[in-house]
């Protein structure tokens, strides 16, 4: 496996207070890499490191294989979205973007393409000439998702990608990031754990500044895979007592008389559809029920939550 | 310097740094009174002889022989004791700037001299500041280096400031040379190039300085502020001190670009030189400090 990003040993302090501790990891190259983490887990403050914003206090990162101190070697090869940096007030958003295009190495004319291009592609390019003021939060988050599309990065760190946009906006967004899986190595950090189980291949999980797991999306989800079952008519015992019979079944938990979760213990996500095909046997050839909806249910959060110790709140990031 | 400076990217930041400046509230504030507070100062000096001339047909003298007194009243012991309780310059300077040059041009440029700290303060005390406070730095981060962007963004801040000095400075000389018709072509020329560059050499430490209080600061408002009580401490502090101590402290102001102002007027070459040397050494200093002071902090 080749790294687009090496963390070694990487540590950060703000006076007494220590953001991470000691956090090593490697994203693979190609892969679309989540990043979760309660507040104040130190997710923004390991990609504000890993952008050159912050200097570490300890330990490393390399970006394609370039110290983070000389990340401006990599000249338009890496890029990020960063959580909460402003444009220029007063400048239309064009400008800005060619700017930024330029100081990515591009003349003027093929500068002013790739912006225009990058601003369609968030759906803005009606926007292009329209001050950065005048833009509503949504719009600003996609003109900043938009510097960080300039001219094809191999590299890119997306913080929080989709909070504060509406959920058609957010879906647009998910869908061109999942477009990219293969040709660039893409870190999402957010808060949505089903956006991240769906979009990633790759996740990391920080806690209070210390790296808990770093696996792939299989190896995380295959242990405490959830299953939500919605029965036309109450689960009867002698039915329940054939779904804890089946060996991967490790939990059943009824939230209601007709609704009820399966944890399941898989070796692989391979297993999954042989797992639900029993359980579908179970259910209509043996037990005559008619399962009125089937759901994977949100494992990751499951894992996340074991591991952070409930403390998941779903709101900003750190 | 860092090795990672680009001549290219400190020309690219640059250049959008000024451009961005007189399109938005803050550059066009600061140009708007860079031009009204030194059109002021000017006019308070042109109002005067504009009258005399004015009144000279009325009683019955040619307008050169206004010109010509006014050249004896600017000349005279009184204008020239004035002048040298102003500026500390010797007898021999004062002679030099009120008879081999222009007189009132001389004095508008000594008045401008004074004024120019505070307006360079103005246009340049958020170099770096606001957009470390708002994060905006971040997307130039990305891409460049650290001393590209803080020398592209000193840069364009010389050029901004440069050329709201152009500005105000050729339209004086326009006003002087086409209204008044006080002096011919040439003194003016001469005296318009000495008084933008001392002017110019002025406001580069300033610059400089502001450029590196901005690298300290997240808040535009504490730059400016503590820019601006820098910036006034020679003209305030050292004279409270000295009231305080009953000593003689002038001599400290020789240790900021304050108390060298006036030589970059003077008539004797060497002085000027060396004065424009000590501006450029200042700058060379604050500009070393500040640059420092923005690659090691957090952004």
């Amino acid at each position: 496996m080749t790294a687009a990003l090496s963390i070694r040993g990487l540590g950060k302090d703000f006076g007494r207070f220590t953001a991470l501790n000691d956090v090593s990891f490697d994203v693979p190259a190609g892969s679309l890499f989540g990043l979760l983490g309660p507040n104040g887990a130190g997710k923004t403050t390991l990609f504000s490191i890993a952008a050159g914003f912050l200097k570490a206090s300890r330990g490393s990162i390399e970006t394609l294989g370039v110290d983070v101190r000389e990340i401006s070697k990599l000249h338009g090869r890496f890029s990020m979205l960063p959580q909460d940096a402003a444009f220029q007030g007063g400048i239309p958003v064009i400008d800005q973007l060619v700017m930024f295009a330029r100081l990515n190495g591009f003349e003027r004319a093929e500068a002013e393409g790739k912006a225009m291009e990058a601003l369609e592609l968030v759906g803005l390019g009606e926007a292009a000439r329209r001050n950065a003021r005048a833009l509503s939060h949504g719009m600003m988050k996609r003109v900043a998702l938009c510097q960080a599309f300039l001219g094809s990065p191999e590299v890119m760190l997306l913080d929080e990608p989709t909070a504060g946009l509406d959920p058609e906006n957010a879906r647009g967004i998910r869908e061109l990031v999942r477009e990219m899986r293969g040709d660039r190595t893409v870190m999402v950090s957010s808060h949505n754990l089903r956006e991240i189980q769906d979009l990633c291949d790759h996740a990391a999980i920080l806690h209070e500044g210390k790296l808990e797991v770093c696996a792939s999306m299989e190896e995380l989800t295959s242990k405490g895979f959830l299953v939500r079952i919605t029965l036309s008519e109450p689960l009867p015992p002698a039915a329940a007592a054939d779904l804890r019979a089946i060996p991967q079944v490790t939990v059943l938990e009824q939230t209601s008389p007709t609704d009820f979760n399966l944890e399941l213990d898989l070796d692989s996500s391979d297993q999954k559809d042989a797992i639900l095909k029993v359980i579908n046997k179970c259910l209509i050839a043996d037990h005559d029920l008619v399962p009125r909806s089937l759901n994977e249910g949100a494992s990751l959060e499951t894992r996340f939550l074991e591991i952070t110790g409930g403390t998941y709140d779903g709101s900003s990031s750190s | 310097m860092s090795d990672g400076t680009n001549a290219r990217h400190v020309k690219i930041v640059g250049s959008y740094w000024m451009r961005f400046s007189l399109r938005t509230g803050g550059g066009l504030t600061a140009l708007l009174l860079a031009l009204v507070t030194g059109l002021g100062v000017a006019q308070a000096f042109i109002t005067p002889v504009e009258n005399l001339m004015k009144e000279a047909p009325k009683l019955g003298h040619s307008e050169g022989e206004a010109a010509d007194s006014i050249a004896t009243i600017a000349e005279s012991n009184e204008i020239a004791g004035a002048l040298k309780w102003i500026t500390g310059l010797g007898e021999s300077e004062i002679e030099y700037l009120v008879t081999d040059q222009p007189a009132l041009l001389s004095v508008i440029w000594i008045f401008l001299l004074a004024f120019i700290p505070f307006l360079t303060v103005l246009s340049a005390f958020n170099q770096t500041a606001g957009d470390i406070g708002n994060k905006g730095l971040r997307y130039l981060l990305l891409r460049t280096e650290r001393s590209n962007i803080y020398l592209g963004r000193s840069v364009g801040t010389l050029l901004f400031s440069t050329g709201s000095l152009l500005l105000l400075l050729g339209l004086v000389l326009v006003y002087v040379g086409l209204k008044l018709k006080l002096y011919p072509f040439g003194d003016l020329a001469s005296s318009g190039m000495h008084g933008f560059l001392a002017l110019f050499f002025l406001s580069l430490p300033y610059i400089a300085m502001c450029g590196w209080f901005s690298a300290m600061f997240e808040s535009a408002f504490g730059s400016l502020a503590i820019c601006l009580l820098v910036t006034g401490f020679p003209i305030l502090g050292l004279k409270m001190v000295n009231w305080a101590t009953e000593s003689d402290l002038a001599w400290m102001e020789q240790l900021t670009p304050w108390g060298w102002k006036y030589d970059l007027l003077s008539g004797d070459m060497g002085a000027r030189l060396l004065a424009y040397g000590v501006m450029l050494g200042f700058t060379a200093v604050f500009l070393v400090l500040g640059m420092r002071q923005f690659q090691k902090r957090d952004l």
